[in-house]
């Protein structure tokens, strides 16, 4: 039977490349489709049971390779095939100005590598065994690489594409370093099964940061972030959508995952996550809000929920730590449920944006405005995924964010001092970011969609073809379902956190506070149906016109140059932060000698603090000092040959003299 | 704070009581009485005296008072026939009404003019936008005034807005110069309906002294019916307070 | 069960009529009637609109939605022994959100209108609410922790306030909640409605453009904001829960004194330097900080005397 399924996904991986150019995407769509439905039922499967679900793959050097599958990887599962097949489906529309320039072979290496990288998704989850896990995270990253540079026309993208590359890699090696430790330690086989006994007999935490550092460079806490906000604004925006949806996910996962073998040394693991996690959800936001290309505003706006989500995780083993059921399993039910909330909204704004980017061809904002008249859709869209990221009700942000609030509230009351000044950093945290959060979407929908033209980029926008509207559609249904009902989320959730804590009986107890929300949302929308109707009747009988904005009728100029820009209002926030926006000026002083001045310039742009000290500064340092031993290459065959006598006679002689 | 409430334990009272029963100095320029019709010669004189051209003859003598500047020329040239009162209830909604003829007791406010609506909305509240179009800032001055604590017109709900759209009404001062022309006809159209449109002072009311002036462009006037008319020199808050209140039924 | 509910009602409607009555009287003035604001509403909602090209449909609907979120933030408030009409575990957390969701609305209605204003005025509102959020969960999470409990009708139903302690957290709440009210209202010292400069205000700017039913709706939605704080303020200064009868006179005494409060600093106080107002809203959340300590002094938890 497994034979069967991989020699079919085999045979469709490799048939892309033997289709024409327009039947490509419906092998690629109809395989996800399949890969789908077989995880979903592998997955349904699985719910339910006190054990994880097992199927045997096959042998590796002697090792059982397969699948298992608890409630953790199931809900994995889902987050992955919603978000990569709402992607796929986006793409179709996205793809199609490209399909006119692209060869055949580029189009089917793409969309093989967007298939490699769901069954490599897929596998991630589902896998134990050290080795096939490690090959599977690899194939994602070597994937991902390829879709990043799809228009590898501009030598930014490739130059995104590439530091990706070496951050995976480099992650990569804090993950294989950290499996190597515990299969000599114990003596097992690298894979998650020797975490166990590790963990049972050495403190765990050193080991832990190094899974979290390998996992966390995937995630993109600060400040191992600065990959993501290069390859966000460099890759086609379905792939960004997936990658902020699931793949910074999968760093979660493998955290997560390692989590579920520790048991000692909780306290000190649940707290650094917490301040790692406030840090990166504050940092990130506040970068956010000065930022004017908006993808890769979304980009660090991902780097603020991946810090929501390991609030709502640290929380959940600080639990674990204390023996307390209601704190554990709300914390990770927050974490988790925000993993899936994300991948939702998250998906759908990089969506949005994608389609805002294919009618106006420009990634700046400042030259945006207007929109909303333009593509009403995709408005209605993005300020859905807005409200969303924010956490306001009635979308499923706030109902994650409620559940981490719950748990931090519940928790208040049985802590000592200490963490209880913890527990309260993380309320006004996650209120901060709440805030700020609020701040940074108000700017953007603003000054993307509404008010007047601010360039002509826009002039020839109109709304994107409904093969893009489709995929959002499902997501904003989706949307406002958790969020609306949020009570259909209990159960799952329980699964999920019963596989770190026993008890989630808090869990379900939440009910009724669930459907207090559900109520008093209700209330609210008919609230605004009353309203609403009342003022159509009203609208019937009183008088209504239409002029243009009072603007205490300066007839001077056009009204368009008087509307606030992105940078002005973002300007108390860069005031305040500024250590960590890095906004910098550069300009020329205009001489005092001249009548008439001369020519100037002023520029403004922002640069990422963490991304400036520890990559860049770093890197210049190490590639100057590379320049200086780089004399020895001269090119001159000469002197290697005199390099290799120089290296024999060094050896015989430390040799003679038994050094060696 | 201690330093402000003595402060305004000292000051007493300082409000006006009663806004429509005031008396006002008599040496207030309001409406003029025509004690006696003057003769030919004087008319000749009075017409030539009169700086604004507020001397009408057709159908008898008449001052109008939209047009007067209340210089008081004519009552020192003829004080036996015109003198100036301190009536300053001089406000109406009818032009024809601003014409003060000999036997005039009274500035008449026509009550069928008033259109329904503004009966109907405005009894307890009035929001008002002010436009400056142009003129000396004198009628500004007063209209400022009156919403001060002197005398305090926000008592019956009157008051002035930033913004037109939260307004029920313009309030016109000035002569309505040609670079105020546009800027007022935004204003206007920025305002939702029902409005009312009312003029204070000569400047708005005729143009002044200003109305054959080509840097005066009145075309607005012609287009939208007025509510009021506030005649003054400045206008005297008294005289606008008391004529919103005529308006809106008070 | 819905007495809470008539009795914020009707203070939202009274209450700004009472501040401007005082504020009046303050400086001289006969002022207006105590029944104004309601009379201004009245006018409004007969009045017709004029919207402006630049905007859509967001501008029209953004009121709406903002009244309705407050006016279902009322549904959670309890007043004194009469219990909230939505009472669930973390309902003030929902509660603040949704309070949020407003103002997020109305800003997004602001900058719809393409004006420089409107824009000045958004991102001033969006910023200094950012900074008083953290005043409200900390003295909620405060009194969660006093308490034992987590929703709002449980929270007050168990406050007692019996030592010196207690006192100075219920004393040191009033006055933080007081002036968050003041901001969250758009009140000096954070921005003055008087005046008419739109270079320095802040809420009245943003809704420059608004006109009838919508700027009604926006008034009545100033007046129920002032009667949720002052509820809520009501909570924390209520001694004992017994008589039905004694909190129904002390609620309208308590809320008289609030706005009569309003008046004397909107009357004594000047407007903060524009740039200052950051300072000052954070001070605001240290303060809050000396709540949450005390708490933690009253439990015990930091080995101090009670």
């Amino acid at each position: 039977m497994n034979e069967i399924i991989f020699i079919i996904i085999a045979v469709s991986a490799l048939g892309i490349f033997a289709l024409p150019k327009r039947s490509q995407y419906y092998l690629m769509l109809g395989t996800q489709i399949f890969l789908a439905a077989l995880t979903g039922y592998l997955m349904y499967l699985s719910f339910n049971r006190i054990e994880p679900l097992q199927i045997y793959l096959f042998d590796l050097l002697g090792n059982d390779v397969s699948l298992v599958i608890d409630s953790l990887s199931a809900f994995f599962i889902f987050v992955i095939n919603i978000t990569v097949l709402t992607g796929a489906l986006y793409a179709k529309g996205y793809l199609k100005p490209y399909l006119r320039d692209k060869t055949r072979l580029e189009m089917a290496w793409h969309y093989f590598n967007f298939l490699i990288l769901h069954i490599s998704l897929l596998m991630v989850a589902m896998l134990r065994e050290g080795i096939s896990f490690l090959v599977f995270w690899e194939l994602m990253s070597v994937s991902v690489f390829f879709l990043i540079i799809f228009e590898s026309e501009k030598q930014e993208n490739k130059e995104a594409g590439i530091k990706f590359l070496i951050q995976m890699h480099v992650a990569f090696y804090f993950i294989i370093a950290a499996f190597i430790i515990c299969s000599i330690a114990t003596g097992q086989n690298i894979g998650f099964e020797s975490l166990e006994q590790y963990f049972k007999d050495y403190p765990a935490f050193p080991v832990f940061l190094l899974f979290f550092i390998g996992f966390g460079i995937k995630a993109g806490f600060i400040p191992l972030h600065t990959w993501l906000i290069h390859a966000h604004p460099a890759a086609p925006s379905h792939i960004s959508g997936i990658m902020s949806g699931v793949i910074i996910k999968m760093g979660i996962y493998g955290i997560v995952r390692v989590l579920t073998y520790i048991h000692s040394d909780l306290m000190p693991i649940g707290v650094f996550i917490l301040i790692i996690s406030i840090i990166s959800g504050i940092f990130g936001v506040t970068i956010a809000i000065v930022q004017h290309d908006y993808k890769k505003l979304l980009a660090y706006h991902s780097i603020e929920n991946i810090g929501i989500i390991g609030i709502g995780i640290g929380i959940g083993v600080m639990g674990l730590a204390i023996n307390n059921p209601v704190l554990a399993s709300l914390g990770f039910a927050g974490g988790l449920l925000h993993v899936l909330n994300h991948a939702l909204f998250k998906s759908l704004l990089f969506y949005a944006a994608g389609s805002i980017y294919q009618q106006t061809h420009t990634r700046n904002i400042e030259n945006l405005g207007g929109l909303m008249k333009k593509m009403p859709s995709t408005a209605v869209f993005f300020l859905l995924g807005a409200a969303a990221i924010s956490g306001l009700p009635p979308f499923n942000g706030f109902i994650s964010e409620f559940l981490i609030y719950t748990s931090l509230f519940k928790s208040l009351m049985v802590s000592d001092s200490i963490l209880s000044v913890t527990l309260l950093a993380g309320i006004v945290a996650l209120a901060v970011i709440g805030g700020l959060a609020v701040f940074c979407f108000t700017k953007v929908f603003s000054i993307i969609f509404l008010g007047t033209a601010r360039s002509d980029k826009t002039r020839h926008s109109h709304e994107v073809r409904s093969s893009m509207l489709f995929p959002k559609f499902i997501i904003a249904i989706l949307i406002i379902m958790i969020g609306i009902m949020p009570f259909m989320m209990l159960r799952p959730m329980s699964f999920v956190a019963g596989v770190f804590v026993d008890d989630t009986s808090s869990l379900r107890d939440m009910t009724g506070t669930m459907s207090g929300i559900s109520l008093s949302l209700s209330l609210l929308i008919v609230f605004i149906g009353i309203l609403f109707f009342i003022k159509l009747k009203l609208s019937k009988v009183r008088h209504t016109d239409i002029g243009s904005t009072w603007g205490c009728a300066y007839t001077g100029s056009d009204p368009a140059l008087h509307q606030y820009s992105a940078t002005s209002y973002a300007e108390y926030i860069i005031m305040k932060a500024k250590i960590l926006v890095g906004v910098k000026k550069h300009f020329r002083y205009l001489t005092k000698e001249n009548i008439f001045p001369g020519e100037s310039y002023f520029k403004t742009g922002s640069s990422d603090v963490f991304e400036d000290n520890l990559v860049s500064r770093p890197a210049g340092g190490l590639l100057s000092f590379m320049e200086k031993i780089a004399v020895f290459q001269t090119g001159n065959i000469q002197h290697y040959l005199l390099y290799a006598i120089v290296f024999v006679i060094v050896i015989s002689i430390i040799s003679i003299f038994g050094i060696i | 704070m201690i330093k402000e409430i003595k402060i305004l334990k000292q000051h007493g009272i300082q409000y006006v009581p009663d806004l429509k029963g005031a008396v006002l100095t008599p040496l207030f320029r309001g409406r003029p009485v025509i004690k006696e019709q003057p003769s030919e010669a004087e008319t000749e004189m009075l017409i030539r005296l009169c700086p604004s051209d507020a001397i009408v003859t057709v159908g008898g003598f008449g001052i109008d008072i939209g047009k007067c500047v209340f210089c008081k020329e004519c009552a020192l040239a003829c004080p036996n026939k015109i003198e100036f009162t301190n009536d300053y209830k001089i406000a109406t909604n009818d032009l024809n009404n601003l014409i003060v003829r000999q036997g005039d007791s009274e500035i008449k406010f026509n009550e069928e003019k008033i259109r329904p609506e503004v009966r109907k909305l405005f009894k307890n509240a009035l929001k008002l936008r002010q436009v400056s179009a142009g003129g000396d800032n004198s009628c500004e001055f007063e209209l400022n005034a009156s919403g001060n604590v002197n005398f305090d017109m926000g008592r019956y709900g009157i008051e002035f807005v930033a913004s037109p759209r939260h307004a029920d009404g313009i309030v016109i001062t000035g002569p309505i110069t040609e670079n105020m022309a546009e800027a007022l006809q935004i204003c206007w159209d920025a305002t939702p309906g029902p409005k009312v449109l009312i003029l204070v002072g000569t400047d708005a009311i005729s143009g002044g002294m200003f109305k054959n002036s080509p840097a005066v462009k009145r075309e607005f006037l012609d287009k939208y019916p007025v509510d009021l008319y506030v005649p003054g020199n400045p206008a005297h808050p008294l005289t606008f307070i008391n004529a919103v209140l005529r308006l809106i039924g008070k | 069960m819905g007495v809470g509910l008539v009795l914020i009602l009707i203070t939202s409607l009274i209450f700004p009529g009472i501040v401007s009555v005082v504020k009046a009287k303050i400086a001289g003035r006969k002022g207006p009637r105590v029944m104004q604001h309601f009379y201004d509403i009245i006018r409004l909602m007969k009045k017709g609109n004029i919207y402006s090209r630049t905007t859509g449909f967001l501008f029209q609907l953004a009121p709406i939605i903002y009244f309705s979120t407050l006016l279902t933030a009322v549904f959670f408030i309890p007043v004194g022994n009469y219990k909230a009409l939505l009472s669930f575990e973390g309902d003030f957390v929902m509660f603040a959100y949704l309070m949020a969701s407003g103002r997020f609305i109305m800003i997004i209605a602001a900058m719809d209108t393409g004006s420089g204003f409107e824009g000045m005025g958004a991102n001033r509102e969006a910023f200094y609410s950012l900074l008083a959020e953290p005043v409200f969960f900390i003295i909620m999470g405060s009194i969660a922790l006093h308490t034992g409990h987590n929703s709002f009708y449980d929270i007050f139903s168990n406050l007692y306030v019996e030592s010196a302690l207690t006192y100075f957290v219920s004393a040191l709440s009033v006055y933080l909640i007081f002036w968050v009210s003041m901001i969250e209202n758009s009140r000096l010292p954070v921005d003055d409605p008087q005046t008419h400069l739109e270079l320095t205000m802040v809420h009245e700017v943003m809704v420059l453009d608004h006109s009838g039913f919508e700027l009604g709706l926006i008034q009545l939605a100033g007046g129920l904001k002032f009667a949720i704080f002052g509820s809520l303020i009501f909570n924390l200064v209520l001694p004992i829960q017994n008589s039905y009868f004694l909190q129904l006179t002390f609620f309208p005494i308590v809320q008289v004194i609030y706005a009569v409060l309003v008046a004397f600093v909107e009357s004594f106080r000047a407007r903060n330097k524009m740039m200052r107002n950051a300072q000052w809203i954070i001070t605001l959340s240290a303060l809050s900080i000396v709540v949450f300590l005390t708490i933690l002094i009253i439990h015990e938890k930091v080995g101090m005397l009670p």
